[in-house]
């Protein structure tokens, strides 16, 4: 039981980052391998707005999310958008995100250095007890914000004119520009919510994970994987996904063996994949926000 | 016939004057009574703050041993090389010291593959080697006559740590989390083996990843086993997360760390966790020994900055050398090697160097520390 509850915050961070890959690629078709290292910016503006600009947790958290939106928004406008106005093949559009992602990283390894840093939390980590169950205050942040921002996502897609244009381009991207949608302020919006999300998952993280400059590779691959066990591209899918492989990593670590808690984590991914390789909630290949 | 004569003739001259120079050559080089001396370690990579560390040091103490004449007639000469940390060019500067620079006794490395790879040369080219910051404990189980290290074994902490948890606090059941690298792994050996011996029982071995972040299922099972002491072996971003996510879980007991992880960040980065965690170190700037006072002032004074340990194990390796060279009366590789071996009743700053068949340094303090508030803080220092 108690494994169970570890796996809870840990699942709606890799669920948030699930999202961020699964809305970019239904909405422009592109897998964004820079997702996470966007995690990891938004942990590092946040530390930056909280240690050093001496703001409060909230006011971080907004502001990190906006500038790292901002980042997303020049990643497709300024390396995204014009290779695919070049029309190059979709492997290379995947290639360029991957150079974005180190690119980043290294930015984050001479700007902030290369010690972990420490994020202050807003609220304690010693934890509550319920019965014999141990949950602490920052846990249920975690798990609090994370279905704030699934809610005001959801809301956003169903009904806002921006969400409205993404799920049609998603359904249909042709017929979308026919009815008078513009795809390329529908990429810049996807972009933009993916990489606060992302930036999101980071700040919620930092406090227990703290922040280096690498943390986006494994916080990403969980990510991407979760997005993969879901559906790519089906946005409740994420959500299940990120979820169930934070329960599945917990429980294997501690009912089987620790050190190899990653080996058997993958491994029964791909035994998943290969009963089920549109993911676990899909019944076919389909693609929907 | 004249002319074969002449030809002998000019060989001869030729040979004895190459002779007579060479000589000459060689008799330049004693007479002047110089050891020198080669330093190799990571001045730059991810461990270069230990490699400045020693190299700061060591040439401090060549530069008061010179101008105090502290070695007799013997003047010490320094060389220094960077290996990044890296094995391949590590054992690179080895033999670039001993080929190009001729030294007679080596100082290092601090990466302990690197010490290893070092070894290999030293070994072949027949001249002592003296690792001031490797602690892995196979190098000195290789079999390698011309190996000494004056950094402290990790079977001597180890051994310190599991007798201060059985005699001190009475510990019966202790869990060991390891990382799973050769550092980690080859602590986690030597911690089993040192519970066996003291006939403590350890109810829970983990490991975990380097880079891991959820170490919660770990510390379940350590809960679970009902582990009075947890020891960590490994490096401090981990300690920290280790400590933080167990009080999260409520996990009462004591934890135990090494050398490996002593540094500020940890904690910092520990919070109000950390407090209290036990640690064995070789060094503590703050001390009242007078020998350790006069090595921290002067290095603050001439650096502008705190001493490390591997900077003070390196200090007092010169200062062996220095020692040995003068009762050797020869910088000749098996003589000076037996000096070597046969150091003693020298007061330094780490302890009182003495070594053991293997070549490691018995006569090492082992300091016990514990974190209070943001330092560490010295409780007991063993002697041996």
């Amino acid at each position: 039981m108690q494994y169970l509850l570890n796996g809870l915050p840990l699942g709606a961070i890799y669920a948030l980052v699930a999202l961020s890959y699964s809305l970019i690629y239904t909405a422009s078709g592109v897998l964004n391998w820079s997702q996470g290292d966007m995690v990891m910016l938004g942990a590092y503006l946040g530390f930056t707005f909280m240690s050093l600009a001496g703001l409060g947790f909230g006011p971080s958290f907004v502001l990190s999310m906006l500038l790292v939106a901002a980042v997303g928004v020049a990643v497709q406008r300024l390396i995204l958008r014009p290779l695919k106005e070049r029309g190059a093949p979709p492997i290379n559009v995947v290639i360029a995100t991957l150079g974005v992602a180190i690119t980043t990283r290294n930015v984050a390894l001479l700007v902030w250095g290369p010690n972990a840093q420490l994020l202050q939390s807003p609220v304690s980590s010693n934890p509550i007890g319920i019965g014999m169950l141990r949950i602490t205050p920052q846990d249920l942040l975690i798990l609090a914000m994370a279905l704030l921002l699934m809610f005001a996502l959801q809301y956003m897609l169903r009904r806002t004119k921006e969400g409205r244009a993404l799920r049609a381009v998603a359904q249909d991207r042709y017929a979308a520009v026919l009815m008078g949608v513009d795809t390329n302020r529908s990429d810049a919006v996807a972009f933009a919510v993916s990489a606060s999300l992302g930036a999101a998952a980071g700040i919620l993280v930092a406090p227990i994970f703290f922040v280096t400059f690498n943390m986006g590779a494994g916080i990403g691959l969980k990510g991407f994987v979760a997005a993969v066990i879901g559906g790519l591209g089906y946005i409740p899918g994420a959500i299940g996904g990120g979820f169930f492989l934070g329960l599945l990593e917990s429980a294997a670590g501690g009912q089987i063996s620790s050190g190899y808690r990653d080996v058997i984590t993958y491994a029964i991914l791909i035994i998943l994949l290969w009963l089920k390789p549109s993911g676990l909630f899909l019944r076919r290949r389909q693609q929907k926000l | 016939m004249k002319v074969k004569k002449a030809a002998f003739f000019f060989l001869v001259s030729v040979a004895v004057v190459g002779i007579s120079v060479f000589c000459s050559y060689g008799t330049a080089m004693s007479a002047d009574n110089v050891i020198r001396i080669g330093v190799v370690g990571p001045e730059s990579g991810g461990s270069a703050q230990l490699g400045q560390g020693q190299h700061q040091a060591a040439q401090m103490a060549v530069d008061e041993i010179n101008s105090g004449n502290l070695a007799g007639d013997w003047k010490l000469e320094i060389f220094f090389e960077d290996d990044e940390g890296n094995p391949t060019k590590s054992a690179n500067a080895t033999n670039k010291l001993i080929q190009q620079d001729k030294v007679h006794v080596l100082i290092g490395a601090i990466n302990s593959s690197a010490t290893l790879a070092d070894m290999v040369i030293t070994g072949r080219a027949g001249i002592p080697q003296i690792t001031a910051g490797s602690t892995g404990s196979t190098i000195t189980e290789q079999g390698n006559r011309w190996i000494f290290r004056t950094a402290v074994n990790d079977e001597f902490q180890a051994d310190a740590l599991i007798k201060y948890a059985k005699e001190d606090l009475g510990f019966k059941k202790i869990a060991t989390l390891t990382a799973a690298d050769d550092y980690g792994q080859s602590g986690a050996n030597l911690l089993a083996g040192a519970a066996e011996r003291e006939g403590l029982e350890v109810v829970s071995a983990q490991t975990y990843n380097n880079g891991d972040k959820d170490f919660k299922p770990q510390i379940l099972s350590i809960k679970d086993a009902g582990a009075e002491g947890v020891f960590l072996w490994g490096l401090y971003t981990e300690a920290a997360l280790i400590v933080r996510q167990a009080r999260q879980l409520d996990l009462n007991a004591q934890f135990f760390g090494a050398s490996g992880m002593a540094a500020q960040k940890l904690i910092e980065l520990g919070g109000d966790a950390i407090q209290g965690l036990v640690l064995t170190q070789s060094f503590l700037p703050a001390s009242d020994k007078a020998v350790v006072t006069k090595f921290v002032n002067g290095y603050v004074e001439r650096f502008k900055d705190t001493p490390i340990p591997h900077g003070a194990q390196a200090y007092d390796t010169i200062y062996i050398i220095a020692d040995a060279v003068k009762r050797a009366g020869s910088t000749d590789a098996e003589k000076f090697r037996e000096a070597l071996a046969s150091t003693s009743g020298l007061q330094l700053v780490t302890g009182e160097p003495k070594f053991n068949e293997k070549g490691d340094d018995t006569g090492k303090y082992i300091l016990l520390t514990t974190i209070e508030g943001d330092g560490f803080k010295l409780f007991k220092t063993i002697e041996n």
